[in-house]
């Protein structure tokens, strides 16, 4: 690495940081980018010369808390036991448990989710692409067990628990749910997909 | 929101047919006005970027004539948001009210929104957004609205229960949600991935289809 970017890094690390105190102690819509450049000490040019805006800042942080969530899962799923059912009540119930600790950054960006650029819905997918290769090979777990059918499409199911996943972060926060309330919740809704699963129709079950 | 004080008469009385005077048709008028230009505005820019200075310029008239309307930005959002949720509730009654198979009724409910909305799609990224982040007033407030919609989808699932198409006993404030989440989420793909209304109900037909499967008898 050059001078220059040690700088660049040394500044990125600066803005990154107390952008994070900031979204911490005020939320995110309050927080402007001015108001980082200030706690950072630095230009608010040079903000944007290391991200191109507020929700990118924003992103990098959660998708760093993300990625730690999800090796956390992955470190812990081999050890699950039950039904596909159950592994997935429980991976889902542990990342509420985490995630739902810092409840407002979650719902911040939840709430961006539905105005950013294409690119970050692009970055965005591939960061919860792991969550979601999780709850899928708890559902091909299933399947060599011998309790998930072999032939319904799993993207799809593997699409509503998604989600279903998601969404349930809306009720926790205005419901005022608990994470063990929040899992009860989820396992009511897991038994209506697994259920409708287990029934869907021949016929039906190939359609794409 | 201001209400103008209501006199109650403590015994019933006659009253003639009220013809509403020219202040309370150009009030009307006005508000009418500023709804249409925020709803354009809105959709053009979304919600962050379109300012109530903008929306003023738009409709031809003062920020204080829109402030005399609105409280602020938020306010004129819900109201657009309100009237929406009723056209849609309309429309999705509309849909369910046809004869069939619950399978089929659902989809032309949830066809009715994904038509709707796919002509309003910016308004539809902010409405989701804000539903995120508004306050809890304004959150009972759309309760109070979503809770119509979600009775449509609720209405459909207990018909199919009476006709002995689906099974008695399943929580139907559960499925409906559930469905709801899942027909939501879909928006998604209409956004960034281009999905049209054809694509948006043949995935919900899917989606239901495994909902349902798990309701019959």
């Amino acid at each position: 690495m050059g001078v220059r970017d040690v700088q660049k890094q040394a500044t990125r690390d600066r803005v990154v940081q107390a952008a994070r105190e900031l979204f911490d102690e005020i939320g995110y819509e309050e927080t402007t980018i001015r108001m980082v450049a200030e706690r950072a000490a630095v230009s608010v040019g040079s903000v944007f010369t290391t991200f191109e805006s507020k929700v990118d800042i924003f992103n990098h942080i959660l998708f760093e808390k993300f990625e730690l969530l999800f090796a956390e899962l992955q470190r812990i799923a081999p050890y699950l036991k039950g039904t596909a059912r159950d592994r997935i009540t429980s991976l889902m119930s542990i990342a509420y448990g985490v995630e739902c600790q810092q409840l407002d950054l979650m719902i911040s960006h939840l709430a961006a989710s539905h105005g950013w650029p294409r690119r970050i819905e692009e970055e965005s997918n591939k960061r919860h692409a792991r969550l979601l290769s999780l709850f899928r090979e708890a559902l091909e777990h299933g399947v060599a067990a011998g309790e998930v059918r072999a032939d319904v499409d799993l993207d799809l199911f593997v699409d509503m628990l998604f989600a279903v996943y998601l969404r349930n972060y809306r009720t926790a926060s205005y419901s005022n749910l608990t994470p063990e309330q929040l899992s009860a919740l989820t396992e009511r809704q897991l038994s209506l997909l697994f259920q409708g699963m287990a029934a869907l129709e021949p016929q039906a079950r190939t359609a794409a | 929101m201001k209400q103008s004080p209501v006199r109650v008469p403590y015994e019933p009385v006659e009253v003639a047919e009220a013809t509403p005077n020219r202040r309370v048709l150009s009030k009307i008028r006005t508000r009418r006005k500023v709804l249409d230009a925020a709803r354009a505005l809105f959709t053009e820019r979304g919600y962050e970027a379109a300012t109530i200075r903008d929306i003023a310029r738009y409709a031809g008239m003062s920020t204080g004539a829109v402030f005399a309307n609105f409280q602020d930005k938020a306010d004129l959002f819900e109201a657009i948001l309100m009237e929406d949720a009723e056209h849609v509730a309309e429309l999705m009654r509309e849909a369910a009210a046809a004869q069939g198979p619950v399978s089929e009724r659902l989809i032309a409910v949830f066809g009715a929104g994904y038509a709707y909305y796919l002509e309003n799609l910016p308004l539809l990224q902010a409405t989701q957004a804000q539903s995120w982040l508004r306050p809890m007033n304004a959150e009972l407030r759309a309760r109070a609205a979503s809770k119509v919609l979600l009775g449509v989808v609720a209405d459909v699932l207990r018909e199919g229960a009476e006709k002995g198409e689906l099974r008695q006993e399943f929580d139907a404030k559960l499925v409906s949600e559930l469905l709801w989440d899942t027909y939501l989420a879909n928006y998604r793909r209409a956004v960034y991935d281009g999905w049209g209304t054809d694509t948006l109900r043949t995935r919900m037909a899917e989606q239901a289809g495994l909902v349902l499967a798990g309701l019959r008898k």
